[in-house]
């Protein structure tokens, strides 16, 4: 038994584009047969430190020493080949291949003639299921599998290596969709056999109930190691949370406005589960917060504002009309919105600026179907100026930081006056002044008229901006409330379900 | 950065536009044009798998090593038909060729049309006709005299006991393209030796498209031999090759047209007509480099001349073919030699 | 505007171009007896004389109808891969309409025929945006598959109802007369097709650039989910560059047919799509590069006829240059980032 099978020592990583420090000097040490949570606030740290370890990341400074050498993880198969694999939140399977394929990807046995030897490979995984007692069957194509099957083919994939440690990266789903004592009997049984697991979780009664240790981060560093039995469930919160943070609420305003948007008993479910059930509406002349874990229902959220998935039951109601069983639209009605996902789905990253700020307005712009570039370079020049970017009309957007990318979206989006307005974590990956002109931006069109939906899992955030903050405790809607006076201690113990 | 390029692109363009209409038409005002040095020779298609083209290649060579100071450059066309008027126009425009050799009947139509550009280049054209043109020669063979001996073997075999042989008195023509000389002198020279042997004989007529599809070629064989022909005298080039191999699934009976190949399909090619290509080739560019060809005629070969043949002579055909058989081609060979019999090649 | 050329773009077509040449310098050297005499053929061939020089020019011009289409196509993400059987379908639909058709004077007769010919391509492409717009078919492989159907019709066609009997060539009577496009001078094809496709060039770039159409198709070819989440028409954006691309490949054809050919010749258009590709990505996908990638792929082109026609080139070797050449145009370097972005 080694009491330092794995040592992360002074591990830093910022990512290029907006100069936040990811990780930061972080440290964590695990040992054989240890089962050990790492759990903090979104953004904390915990997904890029353990995608470090897995492989995926190269951190900037800092080691990773197993079982007393120092070695560097590159890639995910140098990592693999030395024991370690992670079971990722969004499983990495192929649904076109059988369940047997994608568990042998990459380490296809094969006969001594050349051909695949699958026998090989059906025997291995058979012996596995026997052992931890789960089971599924190797030939059936993964598309076809019920979600649960799905977890644990994810599992057997890792399992079907010689691991020394496995990352459970945020197991909600894991935990979910397959019954709690078979996950129970997998990890003590890893556990006997001598395998580390690490736990990504924000879920604090699980981590102290399931692991023999913890590790907290905050804002990148890891703030505290402790032993589970020496702690409770205040005790993390209150490390995760900060109390002392200087944080100054907003003055509400409430403005009587009508109502934009409503949300009527809304729920997603993807069979037996509930990921969503929410209740709210947006006014005219207000700021709505909807916060909460990310994962926990966020994400959901913003997917059925952004169109991408459907809502299972409830009502959609814009401006008293109900969008009924149609995709919600929010272009249709005019909305502005900005995307979690800025990037991908925000920018056009080959395009240059101009191109991208007068996606909303082309058509103004063109006469007869010819655009006037007079016109749209003026246009786009203003812009530049009012929303601090840094860069000229036609530089590629690929060029430019991340901050200037965020303030091109916003430039556009807000130009267009939308009555509505969504953004999805606005000051993701921002720097403060940055954030600051945001704000202010989101403030002035409020100040106009506009209805302003913010989807946030930062804490603070809510607090600096919101009139109304919504905040979601497992996908459920655990409180509304006016934001005067409101602490982030509050709003963090309501989102972790602690305020019993 | 674009839009310089754009108008970059003009000015280049705009000069290459003024260089070439200044530049003036190459004259071929060299030497006196009755010399003949340097031989190119146009092959429509490639040398591999066509017996004609590799005799024309062995003729013209043959002739270029007996006399000095003569070059030979031979060139493969490809078998897009579109660009044969072009390749001849590029090698014409060269002005590098006294003489272009060629073959197939399309040839003429296509080098007399690039003549008119280029007066002074000069042609030899095998396989073709064209009268008139002072720069081009043109030889051919009476292809009525030919299929028809082939013809006439048919309708022999057809009704006789051979193993292959059935009651049906059907045989069969395929051709790689339908064509004039096709349809106007061999399909029907074929039918009339046949028909000289028993009238009742019918000929089954099919077109593979092109001149190297041989897979093409064997399933129309098959579908042929299918319906009871037991003999196809084959005129489709490379696609031969396919008619070959089903008339061996068969055990039927293959002709050949312009080369006797017993050797290839010893049992399946049972009689074969040839031409005289190779010794065509030699001998008149060897009278063309001795400046005596007879620019502005066309020559037609005839079996009493000697440059068409059937081809009994050799040991898999004795083998093959009963001295019955043989002793009526014997025959048939003197009717046409001795004029007995005249066949003329149709005039269109 | 994205019509800047990004810098490593251009190193990776020069790259390209240089690899090339440097191969063909071996082949040829490995396959001609006196490579010298090979090497200086192939480069300076195409400018030894007017009738060389003119149809080199001919020839990029057709170049440059298809590298336009096809930029247009590539850039709103559709991949038109039916280029051949677009091609032939629209020189050959010219062809027969100046057969069969009486005009009352030779302009509206060629007029006609190639504005025929521009809308057999065009309707041939289309059809298959239609059927990705319909049931997202693939149109990839619609379109090349389409084409195969159209190459054995159009054969069809020119080997059946309408072949020249009198022909030694599997090809159509020749076209009348006053129907031929005129060559500037007798010695070439060069005609006034060239100049057309320069004026379309400049259509194409304002339309890719400045007009909102082009916009839209621009955007929705680079980031088809930014393009859908900002609501532009994207579905409209399936058929429209494909029946553009389309009708270049038939003006490429029509002009063909009517300015060097002169009648339908069964496979004469052979290669012609296929060419159109390479044109375009030699050119980046953008117009105000065209013009110099048709010239260029016409110079090698030619410069293969010529080395063929005057040293030992063989003519599989002369197809094994162009291919190469082809190959490596379109193989483009991909430069992986070994960092990911998480957030």
């Amino acid at each position: 038994m080694n009491k330092h099978l794995l040592t992360m020592h002074n591990i830093t990583k910022t990512f290029p584009g907006n100069g936040v420090k990811a990780v930061d000097c972080a440290e964590l040490q695990v040992g054989t047969g240890e089962i050990h949570s790492i759990i903090g606030e979104n953004g904390a740290g915990k997904s890029t430190l353990m995608h470090i370890l897995a492989g995926e990341i190269i951190p900037d400074t800092g080691n990773i020493i197993i079982s007393n050498r120092n070695i560097e993880l590159s890639t995910p198969s140098i990592a693999l080949k030395n024991g370690i694999a992670m079971l990722h939140q969004h499983l990495k399977l192929i649904p076109e291949l059988t369940v047997l394929e994608n568990i042998i990807l990459g380490v296809e046995p094969s006969t001594k003639a050349g051909t695949l030897n699958s026998k090989d490979a059906l025997n291995k995984i058979n012996k596995l299921c026997k052992e931890f007692d789960i089971f599924v069957d190797p030939k059936k194509l993964v598309k076809n599998l019920t979600s649960d099957k799905k977890q644990i083919t994810a599992l057997l994939s890792i399992l079907y290596h010689n691991i020394k440690i496995i990352i459970l990266d945020e197991p909600t789903t894991f935990f979910n969709e397959i019954k709690a004592d078979t996950v129970h009997k997998v990890i003590k049984k890893l556990q006997n056999m001598g395998k580390s697991i690490i736990i990504i979780t924000h879920k604090l009664k699980e981590a102290i109930e399931i692991s023999d240790s913890i590790t907290v981060m905050k804002s990148g560093r890891t703030i505290a190691n402790l032993n589970s039995s020496e702690t409770d469930i205040n005790h993390l919160s209150s490390l995760i949370l900060d109390g002392n943070s200087k944080i100054k609420s907003n003055k509400p305003d409430i403005q009587k406005g009508s109502v934009l948007l409503e949300f009527k008993n809304i729920t997603y479910s993807q069979g037996a589960v509930n990921y969503l059930d929410i209740n709210f509406h947006i006014k005219k002349y207000e700021t709505l917060v909807v916060t909460g874990i990310r994962e926990n229902g966020l994400e959901i959220l913003e997917q059925i504002l952004a169109g991408n998935i459907q809502k299972t039951t409830g009502d959609i109601i814009y401006k008293n009309t109900t969008t009924g069983n149609k995709i919600f639209s929010l272009r249709k009605i005019g909305a502005g919105y900005i995307p979690s996902d800025r990037i991908k789905k925000g920018t056009s990253i080959k395009s240059s600026i101009t191109d991208n700020i007068i996606l909303l307005k082309y058509k103004f712009f063109s006469k007869w179907g010819i655009m006037d570039s007079k016109k749209i370079n003026g246009f786009v020049s203003k812009l530049i100026d009012e929303f601090g970017i840094i860069g000229s009309g036609n530089q590629l957007i690929s060029t430019l930081s991340g901050g200037n990318i965020q303030r091109v979206m916003i430039a556009r989006e807000i130009d267009a006056n939308p009555e509505l307005f969504i953004f999805a974590e606005p000051s993701k990956g921002l720097d403060i002044l940055s954030k600051q002109m945001i704000y202010n931006k989101i403030n002035h069109l409020k100040k106009k008229g506009s209805g302003i939906l913010i989807i946030s899992s930062d804490i603070d955030e809510a607090i600096k901006i919101a009139d109304r903050v919504l905040i979601l405790h497992n996908g459920k809607e655990a409180a509304t409330l006016i934001n005067k006076n409101l602490n982030r201690v509050e709003i963090g113990k309501i989102m972790l379900g602690l305020n019993k | 950065m674009a839009v310089k390029s754009l108008y970059y692109s003009l000015i280049v363009m705009f000069l290459l536009t003024l260089g070439l209409v200044s530049c003036t038409k190459e004259k071929s005002d060299t030497e006196n044009t009755n010399d003949i040095y340097s031989i190119a020779v146009f092959v429509p298609g490639v040398i591999a798998g066509s017996p004609t083209y590799e005799m024309m290649a062995e003729g013209a060579q043959r002739a270029v090593n007996e006399v000095d100071g003569r070059e030979l450059k031979i060139i493969e066309g490809g078998y897009n038909q579109g660009e044969w008027l072009e390749k001849i126009t590029v090698l014409a425009s060269s002005n590098e060729y006294d003489l272009i050799v060629s073959t197939n009947p399309a040839m003429p139509a296509i080098c007399n049309e690039v003549s008119k550009l280029f007066p002074n280049q000069k042609f030899f054209l095998l396989d073709g006709f064209l009268e008139g043109n002072k720069s081009i020669y043109t030889f051919r063979y009476n292809q009525v005299e030919q299929s028809f001996l082939n013809g006439y073997f048919a309708g022999l075999i057809t009704s006789s006991k051979m193993d292959g042989a059935n009651t049906d008195l059907k045989i069969g023509l395929i051709a790689g393209q339908e064509y004039p000389d096709m349809v106007k002198a061999i399909l029907p020279g074929f039918t009339a030796g046949a028909e000289n042997v028993n009238s009742s004989i019918s000929v089954d007529f099919r077109i593979v498209g092109n001149w190297y599809d041989a897979e093409k070629a064997r399933s129309l064989s098959m579908s042929m031999f299918n319906s009871g022909v037991d003999i196809i005298l084959t005129i489709a080039g490379g696609a031969n090759q396919g008619v070959i191999t089903a008339a061996r699934e068969m055990g039927k009976y293959v002709l050949m047209y312009d080369v006797s190949a017993y050797d290839d399909a010893p049992g399946i090619i049972i009689g074969s007509t040839e031409i005289k290509q190779e010794r065509a080739a030699y001998e008149k560019i060897k009278l063309a480099i001795a400046g005596k060809m007879n620019f502005g005629t066309a020559e037609i070969a005839t079996v009493k001349d000697g440059w068409i043949s059937f081809d009994n002579k050799h040991p898999l055909y004795l083998k093959n073919i009963s001295a019955d058989i043989n002793s009526r081609m014997e025959e048939i060979i003197s009717e046409l030699v001795s004029g007995k019999i005249s066949l003329k090649m149709p005039v269109y | 505007m994205d019509h800047k050329i990004n810098d490593s773009t251009l190193k990776a077509t020069l790259l390209a171009m240089g690899s090339a040449l440097i191969i063909t310098i071996i082949l040829l050297i490995f396959s001609s007896n006196n490579p010298l005499q090979s090497i200086v053929f192939f480069f300076t061939g195409p400018f030894s004389n007017t009738y060389n020089f003119g149809n080199m020019l001919n020839k990029a011009g057709l170049l440059i109808f298809a590298g336009l289409g096809m930029s247009i196509a590539f850039r709103s993400g559709m991949f038109n891969l039916g280029g051949e059987g677009q091609v032939y379908a629209g020189a050959t639909a010219a062809v027969l309409v100046s057969i069969n058709v009486n005009f009352p004077n030779r302009y509206i007769g060629i007029i006609s025929a190639v504005i025929i010919g521009i809308i057999s391509g065009a309707l041939i492409a289309g059809f298959s945006g239609w059927l990705k717009k319909q049931w997202n078919t693939d149109e990839l492989i619609s379109s090349f598959l389409l084409s195969g159907i159209i190459i054995h019709f159009t054969d069809y066609l020119i080997s059946g109802p309408f072949k020249d009997n009198s022909s030694f060539l599997n090809s159509t009577v020749k076209i009348p007369t006053i129907l031929f496009i005129k060559q500037f001078l007798d010695t070439s094809h060069f005609n006034i097709s060239f100049f057309i496709a320069v004026i379309f060039t400049f259509l194409a770039f304002i339309f890719l650039f400045k007009t909102s159409m082009g916009y839209e198709i621009r955007l929705s070819g680079l980031n088809r989910k930014f393009a859908e989440y900002g609501g532009l028409p994207i579905n409209r954006h399936l058929i429209i560059p494909m029946l553009i691309s389309g009708g270049m490949y038939g003006a490429m054809g029509s002009f063909a047919s009517m300015g060097s050919y002169h009648m339908g010749i069964k496979g004469f258009t052979q290669g012609f799509g296929w060419n159109g590709i390479a044109v375009a990505l030699i050119a980046g996908n953008n117009p105000a590069f065209v013009i110099p990638a048709a010239l260029i792929f016409a110079y090698l082109d030619a410069g293969t006829q010529v080395a063929m026609i005057h040293s030992d080139l063989s003519f599989e070797f002369g197809n094994l240059i162009k291919a190469v050449i082809f190959f490596l145009i379109t193989a483009k370097k991909l430069n992986l980032k070994k960092e990911y972005l998480y957030d």
